[in-house]
Order: C-alpha cells, then sequence, then structure tokens
C-alpha cells in the first residue's frame, strides 16, 4: 500500500511535468508557462480560485468514490452538476425566495435535482440491465441540452441569450465551498467506517456474489450510492454556481468539473479524503490554463493535463502490478 | 424521394458508422475504448488543419493517422500494462479533446474553404456501406478473423493455443483509432464544411460505443444500427421546428439509451449473450 501511494504520486508528477511540457511546446515559449507556473502555486490570488473551482470538483469525487466502491461505474456527475448549478441559478435569481428560505431551497432543491438525475443510470442499469458507464455518458449531454434549452427560453434575460445573474446578496467565496467539500469528504469517510450503508458499499464492491448471498441487495446499494454521489454532485454545481459562475449562457460543451471528479476518485483510490486533496491539485491545472489563455492555449487543456496525469500514473501503478 | 432521405441519412450517419466499425473489431477483440469520441475530436482538428495545408484527401489521411496515435495513449496502458481499461478510456477521450481544441488553437486555417470533392465523398460513402461486408468476411472466413475473436471469446484458452493475444489486441485498437479519426475528419471536412470548434463531436463517440452494442457485435447488425442513429439524427431539423428548439438535440441520446435499455431486456430474456464476454 505505502508503495502503491508512491507511485502514484510519481506518476502524478509525471504527468503535471508533461502536461507543463505540452503547454511550452503549445505556446512556443517555455519560461511565460514556468512563470506561470510559479505563480498559481504561489500567489494568494490564484490560489483563492484553486480553492473555488476545486469546490465542484470534490463534491463530484467524494460522491463518485463511494459509488466506485461498490462497483457502480457512474460518470454521470457532469451532468448532475450542470442540472445542480441550474436550479441553484433559479432560486436564486427567478424564485422571488430570499432570507432563510432562500437559503434552505439553495441546500436542498439543486441536490434533489442531481439525485432525481442519479435514478435514471441506476434505474436503466437495475431494472433493465444497461451499462451505466455509457448511459450515463449519454446522459450528461442529454442535462447540456436540456440547460441550453431553459437557458435560451424561460431563463433568458435581455437581447443576448443569457440568463440573469446571482444576486450579490447570495453569492459566497471560496470557504463556504471548501468547508462544504471537507464536510463531505469526511461525512462519506464516516459512512464507510461507521454505518451498515458503508459496510454494504464496502461488501458488495469486494465481493459482490458473497455479499447477495449473504443477503445484501445490490439494488439498494446501487440506489444508495446513485442517490449520494448524485445530490453531491448537485450541490457542489450549486456551489459552482454561487461562487464563480453566477451566470449560465449556453453550452457547446461540459463544463468538465465532473469529468474531472470521476479522474479524481480513480486516482485517490476511491478515497474520500484523498479525492479533497486530489481535487485541489486538479483545480489547479484549470487555474493553470485559464491563466494561459491569453497565450492562445484552450480551455480544455485543463481536462487534457488531468487526463495526461491519469494516464501516466496508470502506466505507473499498471508496472507494480506487474512485478509483483 | 425515399432514396434521397435515406442518402442525405447516410451522409449525417457516416461519420458515426466509421467509428463504430473501429470499436466493434475492438470489442470482438474482448476490449472496449471509451475515448472514440476523443480520437474523433482530434481527426476533425488535425483533418482541417492538414487539408488547409495540402488538399482535403490529405486531411482525411491525416486525421485518420491523428486517431491511431492517439489510440495508442490507450492501448500501450490496457493491452500491455492491462491498465483499467475503463479509465484509459475515458483518460483518451478527455485528452484527444484538448489536444484536439489546442491543434486547432496553433493552425490558422490558409484557405478559406475546403470542399471536399464529390467523387472523394462518393468513395468515403462506399466505403462506409462495404466496410461492414469486409469486417463480416474478415472476422468469418480469415484464420486473422478466427484468432481474433478466439481472444475476445476466451483469451486463456486463446494464448494456451497460441493466439498472439496483445499484438491482435493492438492491431485492433490502433484500427479503432484510424477509423475514428476518420470518422472525425468526415465530420469536420464534409459536415461543417472545412470547419472545426471546441465540442464538434457532441458525444457522437459514444453513440457509436452504443450502436457496437445495439447491433449485437455483428458488422452487419452495427452498420444497422448506426445507420438508424443516423436516421434519428436527420430528424433534428423536424424536431426543431416542431418547438424543441435545442431539445431536439437529445433525441439521438435518449433513442439510444432507451435501445441499449430495450435491447439489454431483451437478451436477458432470451438468455442471449453476447459474442465477447
Amino acid at each position: 500500500m505505502e508503495q502503491r501511494g508512491w507511485r502514484i504520486l510519481g506518476g502524478a508528477l509525471l504527468g503535471f511535468a508533461l502536461a507543463v511540457l505540452l503547454a511550452s511546446i503549445a505556446t512556443g515559449d517555455p519560461i511565460a508557462i514556468l512563470r506561470s507556473v510559479i505563480w498559481v502555486y504561489t500567489s494568494p490570488a490564484p490560489l483563492a480560485n484553486v480553492a473555488l473551482f476545486s469546490v465542484p470538483i470534490a463534491m463530484a469525487a467524494v460522491g463518485l468514490s463511494l459509488a466506485y466502491r461498490a462497483k457502480f461505474i457512474t460518470i454521470g456527475a457532469e451532468g448532475q452538476i450542470i442540472l445542480g448549478s441550474l436550479v441553484a441559478l433559479w432560486v436564486a435569481a427567478y424564485s422571488g425566495l430570499d432570507g432563510p428560505a432562500a437559503y434552505l431551497a439553495l441546500a436542498l432543491l439543486p441536490a434533489a435535482a442531481g439525485a432525481l438525475y442519479a435514478l435514471l443510470p441506476f434505474a436503466l442499469r437495475a431494472y433493465a440491465g444497461a451499462n451505466e458507464v455509457l448511459s450515463s455518458l449519454m446522459l450528461n449531454f442529454v442535462a447540456m441540452y436540456l440547460a441550453n434549452y431553459f437557458i435560451a427560453t424561460y431563463l433568458r434575460e435581455g437581447p443576448f441569450v443569457i440568463t440573469r445573474a446571482v444576486p450579490p446578496e447570495l453569492r459566497t467565496g471560496w470557504q463556504l465551498g471548501v468547508l462544504a467539500s471537507l464536510l463531505s469528504a469526511a461525512g462519506a469517510w464516516l459512512l464507510l467506517r461507521r454505518t451498515a450503508v458503508g459496510l454494504a458499499i464496502e461488501v458488495y464492491g469486494r465481493a459482490p456474489r458473497a455479499a447477495e448471498t449473504y443477503g445484501y441487495d445490490p439494488k439498494r446499494i446501487m440506489l444508495s450510492v446513485s442517490l449520494l454521489s448524485g445530490s453531491l454532485a448537485g450541490l457542489g454545481g450549486a456551489l459552482a454556481m454561487l461562487s464563480f459562475q453566477h451566470s449560465l449562457t449556453p453550452m457547446s460543451f461540459p463544463p468538465g468539473y465532473g469529468y474531472a471528479g470521476a479522474l479524481v476518485a480513480w486516482l485517490s483510490g476511491n478515497s474520500p479524503l484523498g479525492s479533497f486533496l486530489a481535487s485541489l491539485f486538479f483545480s489547479s491545472l484549470i487555474v493553470l490554463g485559464r491563466s494561459l489563455q491569453a497565450a492562445g492555449v484552450p480551455l480544455s487543456y485543463a481536462l487534457a493535463a488531468q487526463a495526461l496525469i491519469v494516464l501516466s500514473t496508470l502506466v505507473a501503478v499498471a508496472r507494480e502490478q506487474r512485478w509483483r | 424521394m425515399a432514396v434521397e432521405v435515406a442518402l442525405s441519412a447516410l451522409v449525417g450517419a457516416a461519420p458515426i458508422m466509421l467509428a463504430a466499425y473501429g470499436e466493434l473489431l475492438l470489442e470482438r477483440s474482448g476490449r472496449v475504448n471509451l475515448g472514440v469520441d476523443g480520437m474523433m475530436a482530434l481527426g476533425a482538428s488535425v483533418a482541417v488543419a492538414a487539408a488547409s495545408i495540402g488538399s482535403p484527401l490529405l486531411g482525411l489521411l491525416a486525421g485518420a493517422f491523428a486517431g491511431l496515435l492517439a489510440a495508442l495513449f490507450y492501448a500501450l496502458p490496457v493491452v500491455y500494462l492491462r491498465a483499467d481499461q475503463i479509465v484509459a478510456g475515458l483518460s483518451l477521450a478527455f485528452l484527444a479533446w484538448g489536444l484536439a481544441d489546442l491543434t486547432a488553437s496553433l493552425t490558422v486555417p490558409l484557405s478559406p474553404a475546403i470542399i471536399v470533392g464529390s467523387a472523394l465523398h462518393d468513395v468515403l460513402l462506399l466505403l462506409t456501406l462495404l466496410l461492414p461486408l469486409v469486417l463480416w468476411a474478415f472476422l468469418r472466413f480469415t484464420w486473422l478473423g478466427v484468432e481474433l475473436r478466439a481472444v475476445g471469446h476466451d483469451e486463456a484458452a486463446a494464448r494456451e493455443r497460441g493466439a498472439r493475444v496483445e499484438a491482435l489486441r493492438m492491431g485492433a485498437a490502433l484500427f479503432g483509432g484510424l477509423m475514428a479519426g476518420l470518422a472525425g475528419a468526415y465530420m469536420s471536412l464534409v459536415l461543417y464544411n472545412g470547419k472545426y470548434f471546441a465540442g464538434i463531436t457532441s458525444g457522437w463517440g459514444w453513440l457509436a460505443v452504443g450502436s457496437v452494442i445495439l447491433g449485437y457485435w455483428h458488422p452487419l447488425g452495427v452498420a444497422a444500427a448506426s445507420y438508424s442513429v443516423g436516421l434519428v439524427l436527420s430528424l433534428r431539423p423536424y424536431l426543431e421546428a416542431f418547438g424543441l428548439g435545442p431539445l431536439s438535440a437529445t433525441a439521438p441520446y435518449l433513442v439510444v439509451i432507451a435501445a441499449l435499455a430495450l435491447s439489454a431486456v431483451l437478451s436477458a430474456r432470451l438468455r442471449l449473450r453476447p459474442p465477447i464476454t
């Protein structure tokens, strides 16, 4: 286990070096890239952004780490985040609620939206036997087009296709989001260690056949991890909306926090607390990518860098298994 | 009239069909690559860059080759190091999306419009229609095809009998990349008149992966399934006119998800077992 940890770390650092190399080749200016890297990891302003962007990734990753432990391989956090932020925007800017009612609605409704949307891949798997990887991936695009539809019709404001913005009194800083993701990581850890649901997840994930023989119901386990991961992702989307997105325009491409969450969960070995730390690392790549935008580096660079890190970690870990 | 509709649906369906053929061969060898969509995006982007320097034909070839190279990111860890194929495939998708946008940001198209000649387009459509027959004959009548199916059916037994498991899977994965790259090149050069933009594939790669399952891993079945998905795609303008607006874009995904669920229920009822395990 110790050695695996070092290998993951080594693989991740190698991937990071490759990502920096890629950006240097792309812009043809390695000095500027290195300056940006140092700036991102040492200055307070970008570090605050790292904390901001880490929240939806961490919330998604903590939920997904539970699902993956139960061998329910959903990639649906992306779509659940989109719907969570859409609902949060509606509550904050359109519903007319304010004060405690608004806070309560913001805490509950986006999470409910994510959980409801997570029921789809669950039902398709549990009652039809359809593979959840593929259905959840496609449902992400459905969620994106659904959001685009609402943005272009009911939520549209003014001459351009853009929604209203979250009112200033409902906006939050990075502190609330980081607190929420820390709490959910701790909650997931406690769930796994101290509760019957957590035990069922662990037992079923390690030996599904044996677990069924001992009376664990696979459908109930899949349902609980779906609801947990869906509501966490929905809440993550809400926090993203309140802390940095503020408004929505039609998307031609999913924003990628949920995809990053899936990579983070895998990178951390499905550990909730490890997911929290790894999401800070992955978020720093988003901040780095944004700081390089002026140099012509596209937004999707961050997701590519994250994938590069996972791929090199995959290789580093696979070598260990081969030699054993 | 009916022929025209069928033909125009084929033009829209061709990228999904081409990408599905590549994934089909890999899945018959017992592996799944979820990176199809990314390899398509990279093919689309590289094709535009190459076509603006050279010719549309060069663009198609370069796009296909870029897909093949991208497949290495999946194939090397999965085939030789036995890495998790789901994680590797998804990572490839995300990496190739980024590389595609990066390629597009580096290159400025020299000519304003790239037009694929009608002769070249006809060759591509013919390839789309004939390749399933070729693949079917390959899987059924050639030693290599039988060996590939044996590897997919029972890896240990096939290895025992001397099948070259790694080489076959590597070849199938690279063929998958080649086809996905070609599919992407077709998207940008033919469907979008030589333009690339971020998110050009909009998940069609996953529609291709779904078509492989819907076609029951049989070349002719996959051709029929992916063509049907293309038919649904070609209905979008009508749905849009119907008042659904951007919602019409969800139709192909919802149809494929529903069909996947239905086929899963049916195969369980009929006790069908997929040809790959």
